[in-house]
């Protein structure tokens, strides 16, 4: 009976003994870090204020360049993109949109460019982008390159527009 | 009838009291007991997580990761948990933790000392997430960590470089806990 009570007694302890390194046995962990790249699309406009001025002064075009930089992605398997000018009408008897103003761009090396487009008032394309374009990491640069005809029809003045660029992706 | 029946009650009473001396017998004895309390340490992570971006285009990928763990140090020894990418993003032709594009910060670690700065996850080396000092323990206070487990948050960033094409990545990152 007393050998039988002290076998016993060491037993659990053994146990007990066993058991803490046991609990401890962890040593590393892993976890998946997941991430969804999308299509996305950005685009700054460099210059502020683009002045179209002449070289012929004899009614020679009005020429001036505004400067883009883009940034772009789109999705690899049927995506697109597309840079949009929209060009507010000019106020008074002067030049219009649709009838005098067009351009053409330069794309940075991607995409599609456009020539001689004529301006619009509700958007047209400066750049189209076809499935998993990207860009450089710090944007590609493009460029509007203005025309605008100087007609004997315009009255003497400055006439100015507000022209409006959209980037999208998808 | 009633003597036999007697009889046998004292019979009975006579073997009760030939146990009890039995059952009162004391013993007494001295068991010694040892524990070996080695350096040792756990830790847990969440078996996964997204990194998500904001509503600013290119702005970066991120997420915050808990870590918990336990751990106990020598009077002499340290310890320390890492991170290191345990390969590189899947499927390939998407983000590689090699060019230094995934990276992380340390909250303030309630117990040890947080890394600093930003870290750099990739598959070659291990980085530092939380060292140790000697005598650590978790749980109680009064030198060990307030909490068991002790727990710090690590905030993870992945730059959202326009040259990555759309699709659905992943990384799998390891955890070491060490302990001496």
């Amino acid at each position: 009976m007393r050998v039988l009570k002290n076998t016993l007694l060491a037993g659990a302890l053994t146990l007990a003994v066993i058991a803490v390194p046991a609990m401890a046995q962890q040593k590393t962990g892993t976890t998946i870090l997941g991430v969804t790249v999308l299509a996305e699309s950005s685009l700054t406009v460099t210059d502020a204020n683009t002045t179209l001025a002449k070289t012929d002064t004899l009614f020679g075009d009005f020429t001036g360049t505004t400067n883009l930089k883009y940034r772009i992605r789109t999705t690899a398997s049927g995506g697109s993109g597309s840079i949009v000018a929209q060009v507010n009408e000019f106020t008074g008897n002067g030049p219009k949109v649709a009838a005098d103003l067009s351009y053409s761009s330069t794309t940075g090396g991607l995409g599609t460019a456009v020539t001689n487009q004529a301006a619009s008032t509700t958007g047209a394309n400066v750049i189209s982008f076809g499935p998993n374009a990207r860009s450089a990491k710090a944007g590609n640069d493009a460029a509007v390159n203005w025309r605008l005809g100087d007609d004997p029809q315009f009255e003497t003045g400055s006439y100015s527009s507000t022209v409006t660029f959209t980037v999208s992706a998808t | 009838m009633s003597l036999s029946l007697a009889h046998c009650s004292c019979v009975g009473l006579l073997a009760f009291a030939f146990q009890s001396p039995v059952l009162a017998d004391s013993l007494t004895v001295t068991q010694s007991i040892n524990v070996t309390l080695s350096p040792n340490g756990k830790l847990t992570v969440p078996s996964s997580i997204t990194l998500l971006n904001g509503a600013l285009a290119f702005s970066a990928f991120t997420a915050a990761l808990p870590v918990l763990f336990r751990a106990r140090t020598s009077e002499s020894g340290v310890g320390s948990i890492t991170v290191q990418a345990t390969s590189d993003f899947s499927p390939a032709g998407g983000p590689s933790v090699n060019t230094g594009i995934l990276t992380y910060t340390c909250a303030a670690a309630l117990y040890g000392t947080a890394c600093s700065g930003t870290q750099t996850i990739d598959t070659t080396s291990q980085r530092p997430v939380v060292n140790l000092p000697s005598n650590a323990c978790t749980g109680g206070g009064r030198g060990c960590s307030p909490s068991d487990p002790a727990s710090i948050d690590l905030q993870f960033r992945l730059e959202n470089d326009v040259s990555i094409p759309t699709g659905t990545y992943s990384v799998q990152l390891t955890f070491t806990v060490s302990c001496t």
